[in-house]
């Protein structure tokens, strides 16, 4: 669980504040109180209140006058009680010997004679006994408090001032209701200190949570790194098993495009060779043969014999551009010229339209080989089925081709050569220029578009295929501008 | 509790309105309203002559910090002096008067209560 934010909480805050000057006031009221009662304190209230006292219960109380002095006396614990007449004459007394004194001190003959209540340090001029013991020794001090009766006469009682002081002194110290509300800021104070307690605990907590946060972040990170490392291998790997894949297809492609040739060398070389020799074996042994006969045996021999030719031609062709490349002679050729090319590339090769829209325009080419690549595409086009050709020029094309190889040029003219064949099958098309490729039904070498696309290369021409169940456009893009004599123009 | 002991540690001589010639006093206290003004510290053994130079009638008594009297004097009138030779043994001691009058009203002055107290060392 993520612990408490380093933020306090707003009642949090309100909560320390609230108990700290709560402490703070109860420890001024405990020092306010404690001064209080630590403030001097004369003892003026506490004889007026008890002489009062004691002159009110005279009335009430049974026994001898002497006897109600005693009793005054003892339940104040004083030391003595005299009743002083008008005349300042003792006239009862709780000890004997003092009846009949008369008060000298001159503050309390004041007071007696004013009637008024008053108390004054005193000291005996001689010793004082009771019952015979003597219990003070003459110059002892008391406090003498004057209590009017009301009637002239006056009550005196005699505290022992050293004993009043001791009691008092004793009585003195901590006042309790300081002491209590001391107590009460304390326990406010300890309230005030556990919240802040357990606030550093709760941080002290939060600081251990953000560290083992780091940690574990550092760990993710490293761990991310890592799988990071990881896939990318993985994905080095695929790509090798990719290649390899790749290249272990190609190579199975190439050794069965091999053994296709083989094949096809077998059907294509033996089929007319086959019939030629037949045909010259019935022209040798049998009898009887007209010459409709012979003459139709001997034109099959010459076709095939010619298509041996043809064959055998276009592989010794296909080997020497391969070995060592073809050489030409780029140079400019007009409208004109290319007509003029064109007519001659072909004896079944019929002229189409645009030669004369071309105007001034001008490709750079080599006259023999763009020669021998229409011938070679017109020868195909036959080959594959079509009983008429049609060669045309034009800037523009009507519809993109499916197929393209070699670079299209800039900008190219086009020459298109369309037939009425029955069509390239779609799913082939991507593999018409491959050498030894053909379509299954076909009757071909494999080598014709092969040738093609490598006399296309030479002269910096693209070749294209438009096909369709109508008949197949090989189209061929001439540069505009170009090398002329390898120099760049 | 009845025994009591006086702290009277030396005999005390009080006379009042003049003190006794062949004391010389060297320690001097006087009393007014309301108030004593005497040296904070005294020796041990010392005359002691005090004065009131207020209008009222006061008392000095002495006093160890236990509450125990040491020292009581009379009632010195107004203007009036009082001598006293003490031998008091050192330590902390207190002043005061300890007159306690009612007005004509009937309020009370309380002279102790009233500030007639003061602080007193005796020193060794």
């Amino acid at each position: 669980m993520n612990p408490d934010s380093p933020r306090p909480s707003r009642a949090w805050v309100v909560a320390l504040v609230a108990t700290l000057v709560v402490a703070a006031f109860m420890t001024i009221g405990a020092v306010v109180i404690q001064a209080r009662a630590n403030r001097p304190i004369g003892e003026g209230q506490l004889f007026r209140a008890e002489a009062a006292a004691a002159a009110a219960s005279l009335g009430s109380m049974p026994g001898s006058p002497s006897d109600q002095l005693r009793r005054i006396r003892n339940d104040l614990e004083i030391e003595a009680v005299v009743r002083v007449d008008e005349a300042g004459i003792i006239t009862e007394a709780t000890s004997d010997t003092l009846v009949g004194e008369t008060i000298s001190n001159s503050f309390l003959a004041f007071a007696h004679t004013e009637q008024r209540f008053g108390a004054v340090a005193v000291t005996s001029p001689s010793s004082i006994s009771i019952d015979g013991v003597e219990e003070w020794p003459a110059q002892s001090a008391f406090y003498a408090v004057v209590q009017p009766l009301g009637d002239g006469s006056s009550l005196v009682l005699y505290y022992d001032i050293s004993e009043l002081l001791q009691r008092r002194s004793q009585a003195a110290g901590v006042s309790s209701a300081a002491f209590r509300l001391a107590g009460a800021a304390a326990a406010f104070l300890a309230v005030g200190a556990g919240l802040a307690y357990s606030r550093a605990k709760s941080l002290r907590r939060f600081r251990e949570f953000e560290i083992e946060n780091r940690i574990l972040r550092d760990h993710a990170e490293a761990l991310e790194a890592r799988n990071r490392i990881i896939d990318e291998a993985r994905a080095e790997a695929e790509r090798a098993q990719q290649e390899a894949e790749a290249a272990y297809a190609l190579a199975e492609e190439k050794s069965r495009v091999r053994a296709e040739f083989v094949l096809m060398i077998n059907h294509e070389l033996r089929t007319p060779l086959t019939a030629v020799v037949t045909g010259a074996e019935l022209l040798s042994t049998t009898e009887g043969l007209t010459d409709e006969d012979r003459q139709q045996i001997t034109d099959d021999m010459l076709f095939n014999g010619r298509r041996l030719q043809e064959i055998i031609s276009q592989m010794l062709a296909v080997a020497r551009m391969e070995n060592r490349g073809l050489t030409v002679s780029m140079s400019p050729q007009s409208g004109g010229e290319l007509l003029e090319l064109a007519e001659k590339a072909h004896p079944r090769l019929s002229m189409g339209s645009g030669f004369n829209e071309l105007g001034g325009e001008v490709v750079f080419t080599d006259r023999a080989t763009l020669s021998h690549l229409i011938g070679s595409l017109v020868d195909n086009a036959y080959t594959h089925g079509a009983s008429s050709v049609t060669i045309g020029a034009s800037l523009e094309l009507e519809r993109l081709p499916q197929v393209t190889v070699g670079d299209l040029p800039d900008e190219p003219l086009y020459l298109t050569i369309t037939d009425d064949g029955p069509g390239i099958d779609p799913s082939f098309l991507p593999r018409a220029f491959e050498k030894y490729e053909k379509a299954s039904f076909s009757s071909g070498t494999g080598l014709g578009l092969y040738a093609a696309q490598l006399m296309a290369d030479a002269i910096d021409a693209s070749l294209s295929i438009s096909t369709s169940r109508l008949g197949t456009s090989l189209i061929i893009g001439l540069p505009r501008t170009g090398r002329l004599a390898g120099l760049a123009l | 509790m009845r025994s009591m002991i006086l702290g009277l540690a030396a005999a005390v001589m009080l006379s009042a309105c003049g003190g006794s010639p062949d004391l010389l006093p060297e320690h001097e206290v006087d009393l007014f309203e309301f108030g004593i003004q005497s040296k904070a510290e005294w020796t041990p053994t010392a005359p002691v002559t005090v004065s009131n130079s207020g209008e009222f009638s006061h008392t000095l008594v002495i006093t160890r910090e236990d509450g125990g009297v040491v020292f009581a004097s009379d009632v010195i009138g107004p203007g009036e002096t009082a001598t006293a030779r003490l031998d008091l043994e050192p330590g902390e001691y207190e002043l005061s008067c300890r007159l306690v009058a009612q007005t004509e009203g009937g309020d009370l002055i309380d002279h102790f209560e009233k500030g007639m107290h003061a602080d007193l060392t005796i020193i060794e």
